[in-house]
This record gives structure tokens, C-alpha cells and sequence, in this order.
């Protein structure tokens, strides 16, 4: 629904500025590879204590 | 099924290795005569009573929850006997001034505690919480007989502490209270008001309820700064601390809450209620701010332990279940499927928890050693360092641990598939329990605001740079090249934090809204520089025990360099995204017209 003139500007605008910049964290994670999710050994993920 | 064990390894590791605490308490006449070995035999008690006597009632408490019946408040089966369980043994006086009969432990201890109090029963622990609360507030403001009289009675459990501030048309902005004092004679003053959401507001676990209550006086003035602070016990108490008749207080009823069911969250109803007044007229506000760092810190542990036994019991589901083959090929040929962590995504979910309970353990015990060598170092000038670092970490504490703590015990619940979303496994009941955390102690919000407002803003970026010159010290402190990675991406972090400061105090000076639209992004950002920092310290201790043979062993060792290492390539990097969001400014969240948030259809 539109609220107006600006409604959709200041929609657009949000998502830009404010939920868009994610993308730079899931490209730094998906480049870190597989590595830091795979050096733990299955028996270090137990609690030991 | 829930399980948990409280994970003393770790603790140990923080108190010995990391913090070095037995040398910081002997620096210290309060706390000399602390030493590794008492502080060992309290973990292991601590472990083994809150694992004993309150885990067990975690689920039933839920199930059951408090009662309101007849104007009296029923707690759960079982509640009962493990307070006087608990009371017997000391435990609420662990950090009370030993001059009334508390144990004087220092906080550097006690969170480690209070994690295990969180951790086997949320809805019990709020009411100890609350009582440490009260007894520090008192013990700061009371006068002598007033302290002599109260606080080895709530150190012991034989009375409970509560607070009372919130109204039912205010919380937040606590200068509109509408509760008011009217003085009598004696020093005694009449109270009248009601007050919500009162946390052991009435219970039947303690013979007295101590009420500390915010209320104005008849010529106070406007706003924040003519509120006063009045002690209003549920029975009356006599000169030699014997109870007398039933004060002219009540509980209205309870509230029905999404979780912490266990606790008893009480409207309260003051209808002329006898009190005295603590510390000045007028001054009841500032005399809440001496206990608000201890609270809300406390609060942040409770996401600490919630995400703590949330991971527990999720890997005590992983290591029986198994499902699918690992994409290398059949880990167990000889099995039907293999177990869920040959798979990268379970454990994904599985290392988010575990780094930021075990960032946040060593945050938590950070903040504490702080807040210890505010209150206890002999030197001024460490002393006033420290209270720069625990009021810019404070309001981090609170809204980082319980943000990440919540966060925990979703990725915990995820990790279950369909398991998780049924009341028999436990791990629902995490997510409800901690779930309010982030919402009262001021919610994280109200964290974020007081973070960039009082915090950063009002002495331009002094603390920070504190905490900067601080953090850059330590990074330069010790480590070897096989940690070099730790080092440069937490200085590069805190690089990056300092530039954001800088620009967002510039933006701030010209446009207060820059403040509040980049509030929550900013304490989150100074969050993960903070466990950053926390990450540099666990992994050269970690190095020195591989080294040095360490008492943790080097399968934790190990373990720990590991886990370091996720949160250096997949949580850190979060930090240009909130970069990104607060280099934005302030225009997309005021671009849009009030009347244009409001749905239409």
C-alpha cells in the first residue's frame, strides 16, 4: 500500500542503506571458507566438565 | 533432553589464565584473603548445588509456574526447599559486605556464579538477583542501623529484596511516577501507589519481602530529579528486627508472561504502606544508578547462561542423533546415517553458540574484574580508570550478552529441527526464558541510547579512548606469531570502531537524531570489538598453556584456538556491515512521514 508520496522513497531508502550493507557480511563469512567450521573436532564440540 | 554441567574447565581457564585473578585479589586488601584454592572449592560447591538442587526444577517450574491465590503468591513445587537449600549454605550472601555478614567474594567470582544460577533455573534466580540488587543499594545508602538490621537478614534469605519502580503508565521515564510518599512522624513516611511488574514482589519462600521503592515527596520537584528512594517492608520491623503486623501493602495479582514462569512478577499495591527514606530527598534515582551496573550485568549473564545450557543440551541431542552422510563420504559406513555435526551447516549452528558463550564468559569476567578494581584497588587512579571502562561496557553487557544470548538459544532450538520446537526437550523454554532479557533491566534500546548518548557523546569519546588505548596495549602485549591472525583482526576492528566514532561524534554535534539512529549498531559494533579483544587474551593464554603445559590441557587449548578462529571469520565480519548501517546516518529512518507508518487498509 502507498502512503503518500515519500512512503516508497523512504521504503527504498531503508532498505539501501540499512538492510542491503548485510551483504557485506555474508561475503567476508562465505570467502572465510570451510575451514573454521570444520577445525573443531567432533568430540572438542562436548562439553567436557 | 536439557542437560547441563557447569563448565568449570572454562571458568577455571578465565579466573587462572586469562584474568590471572588470584594475583588482581592479592593486589587487593578487600580481597586478599581470596586465594585459587577457596575460589576453586566455591566453583565446585556453586556447580554442584545449582546443579543439584535447581536444574532439577528448570522445567517443572515452567510447567507449573507461580500461583496467585487469596492475595498470596504460591511458587512452584520444590522452590520451597531449594531456597532454604541455597539460603543455608550462604549462597546470597557470596558478594556481601562482610561487616553484615556477607561473604565479601569479589565480582570476578560471583558472575561465575550467577552463570550457573541463570544457567540450571532462570525463573528461581531472579529472586536472588533481585535481593543482591536491593542489599547493594542499601548497603551503599542505608544508614548504620538500617544496614545493621536489614542486610544480614537478606544476605542469609531470611528476608528478600525486591525493586520497585516501575508504574503502570511509566518505566522507562521514570520522572512521571505517580507513587507518593507522605512523611509521618519518627522519620517514617506513609507510601501509596502501584507499582508492576515487581519480580518476588510476594512469594512464600522468605519470611519478610523487603520493598525498595521509588515515590516523590510532597514538595518534590518535576521530573527524574524529585523522585526518592523508601525501604517498605511487607511485615513491620521493630528496633531489635523482630516482625510486627502486616503493612498496608499488597500483591494485585500476577502477570501472564511468555517465559521465566517460575518467577513471580507481581503488580504490587502500596495503600499507605509504612517506609523509611534511603539516602537523600530527592536522591533516589542516583542512589538506583550504585546498583545498576551490578543489575544490568547481571542481566547480561543471564543470556550468557541461557545460551550456555541452551548449547549443552542441544549437543547432548547432537551426539545421539544421526541423520544423512557427510558430504566427503560415510563418516560411520557401518551406521545406518552419520551424527548430525559431520554436517557443515549443524555445525555452524553449533559454533555460533559456542563463540559467543565463550566470548561472553570472558567479557562477563572482564567487566567484573572492572567493577572489582573500582570498588576495591587501593590507588585512585586504577580506581577511576576502571570506573571509565565499566560505565562505556556496562550498557554493552547488558544488550550485547542478552542479544547474543537470545540469538544462542534460537540457533541452540534450530539445531533439533521439529525436536526443538516441543516443550519435552527443553530448548523452547530457553528461547521464552531468554527472551526478556534483552526487554527489562532497560531495554536493549534504552542500552544503546545511553551508550551513544552519556556514554560516548556527553564527554566526547572520552572512554572510548580509554578503552582504545587500553585494548591497543594489550594487543601489543605478549602472543606469538601463530596468533597473529587474533591480533590483526582485533586491532583491525578497533581501527575501524574509532573511525565510526569519530564521524558519528561529528554528525551527533550538528543532529542529536544522528545519535539515536545509529545507537543499536554502534553498542553491537563496540560489542564485537570488545569480544574481539576478549578472543586476543583467550588465545594467548591458550598458546602460553600449550606451551607451558597448562592445567586446562591441550584439548581445550586447542579447542579454544579453534572456536577463536570461527568467530574471527564468521562474527567479526559483522562489523562492516554495521559500519556500512551507521556511515549511513540518520535520513533513512526519518525520511518516511509519521502518518506514513500507520497501515492505511
Amino acid at each position: 500500500m502507498i502512503h503518500g508520496p515519500s512512503a516508497p522513497v523512504g521504503r527504498s531508502l531503508f532498505g539501501l542503506s540499512r538492510q542491503l550493507p548485510k551483504t557485506l557480511t555474508l561475503e567476508a563469512r562465505i570467502q572465510g571458507g570451510a575451514g573454521p567450521l570444520m577445525g573443531l573436532a567432533e568430540e572438542a564440540f562436548y562439553p567436557i566438565d | 533432553m536439557a542437560s547441563y554441567r557447569a563448565p568449570l574447565r572454562d571458568m577455571r581457564f578465565i579466573l587462572n589464565e586469562v584474568c590471572q585473578a588470584p594475583e588482581a585479589w592479592a593486589a587487593m586488601p578487600a580481597t586478599q584473603a581470596l586465594d585459587a584454592g577457596l575460589a576453586e572449592a566455591i566453583l565446585e560447591e556453586g556447580a554442584r548445588v545449582t546443579g543439584a538442587e535447581l536444574f532439577p526444577l528448570n522445567q517443572s517450574g515452567d510447567a507449573e509456574g507461580c500461583r496467585f491465590e487469596g492475595g498470596e503468591v504460591r511458587t512452584p513445587a520444590g522452590f520451597q526447599a531449594a531456597f532454604a537449600t541455597l539460603a543455608e549454605g550462604g549462597w546470597f550472601g557470596l558478594g556481601g559486605n562482610p561487616e553484615h555478614d556477607g561473604q565479601g567474594m569479589p565480582k570476578l567470582l560471583t558472575v561465575a556464579f550467577e552463570e550457573m544460577l541463570y544457567a540450571t533455573n532462570t525463573g528461581f534466580a531472579l529472586y536472588p538477583a533481585l535481593n543482591s540488587g536491593a542489599t547493594l543499594l542499601l548497603d551503599s545508602h542505608a544508614d548504620a542501623a538500617t544496614k545493621a538490621c536489614y542486610l544480614p537478614r537478606m544476605y542469609a534469605g531470611q528476608w528478600l529484596g525486591t525493586m520497585c519502580l516501575t508504574e503502570p503508565h511509566c518505566g522507562t521515564d521514570l520522572g512521571l511516577i505517580k507513587t507518593r510518599a507522605e512523611p509521618l512522624d519518627e522519620g517514617r513516611y506513609a507510601i501509596t501507589g502501584t507499582k508492576i511488574w515487581i519480580t518476588g514482589g510476594e512469594h512464600d519462600m522468605a519470611e519478610n519481602i523487603v520493598h525498595l521503592v521509588l515515590a516523590k515527596l510532597p514538595d518534590a520537584p518535576a521530573g527524574s530529579r524529585g523522585i526518592s528512594l523508601f525501604l517498605v517492608p511487607k511485615f513491620k520491623v521493630d528496633d531489635q528486627g523482630e516482625l510486627g503486623e502486616r503493612n498496608a501493602l499488597s500483591c494485585g495479582g500476577l502477570e501472564h508472561k511468555m517465559g521465566i514462569k517460575g518467577s513471580a512478577t507481581c503488580v504490587m499495591n502500596f495503600d499507605g504502606a509504612e517506609g523509611i527514606l534511603i539516602g537523600e530527598p530527592h536522591q533516589g534515582l542516583a542512589a538506583m544508578f550504585t546498583m545498576m551496573n551490578y543489575e544490568r550485568l547481571s542481566i547480561g549473564i543471564q543470556g550468557l547462561g541461557l545460551g550456555e545450557v541452551a548449547y549443552q543440551s542441544a549437543m547432548d541431542f547432537a551426539r545421539e542423533r544421526r541423520q544423512s552422510r557427510a558430504p566427503s563420504g560415510p563418516a560411520e559406513p557401518e551406521a545406518a546415517a552419520d551424527p548430525i555435526l559431520v554436517h557443515p551447516d549443524v555445525r555452524r549452528m553449533a559454533l555460533d553458540v559456542r563463540a559467543w558463550n565463550e566470548g561472553g564468559r570472558a567479557f562477563t569476567a572482564f567487566v567484573a574484574g572492572q567493577l572489582d578494581l573500582a570498588k576495591f584497588h587501593p590507588e585512585a587512579a586504577v580506581r577511576e580508570e576502571a570506573d571509565a571502562l565499566v560505565a562505556l561496557l556496562t550498557p554493552v553487557a547488558k544488550a550485547f550478552l542478552t542479544d547474543r544470548g537470545f540469538e544462542a538459544t534460537v540457533t541452540a532450538q534450530q539445531l533439533y529441527g521439529g525436536n526443538g520446537y516441543c516443550v519435552e526437550w527443553g530448548a523452547e523454554q530457553y528461547v521464552r526464558d531468554a527472551r526478556i532479557a534483552m526487554i527489562y533491566e532497560g531495554t536493549n534500546g534504552i542500552q544503546a541510547m545511553d551508550l551513544v548518548g552519556r556514554k560516548l557523546a556527553r564527554n566526547r569519546g572520552a572512554y572510548l579512548t580509554r578503552f582504545a588505548a587500553a585494548m591497543r596495549a594489550d594487543l601489543a602485549a605478549g602472543g606469538d606469531a601463530e596468533i597473529a591472525d587474533f591480533r590483526d583482526a582485533a586491532g583491525q576492528a578497533l581501527a575501524r570502531l574509532e573511525a565510526v566514532s569519530d564521524g558519528l561524534l561529528a554528525r551527533g554535534a550538528t543532529d542529536p537524531n544522528e545519535l539515536g539512529a545509529a545507537a543499536t549498531d554502534y553498542l553491537e559494533l563496540l560489542g564485537l570489538v570488545a569480544y574481539a579483544w576478549m578472543w586476543w587474551k583467550m588465545a594467548r593464554a591458550a598458546r602460553h598453556g600449550l606451551a607451558a603445559d597448562g592445567a586446562s590441557g591441550e584439548a581445550f587449548y586447542r579447542a579454544k584456538l579453534a572456536v577463536g578462529r570461527y568467530f574471527l571469520s564468521r562474527q567479526l565480519p559483522k562489523t562492516l556491515t554495521l559500519e556500512a548501517r551507521i556511515q549511513g546516518g540518520v535520513e533513512p529512518l526519518m525520511h518516511l512521514a509519521e502518518e506514513a507508518f500507520y497501515p492505511v487498509d
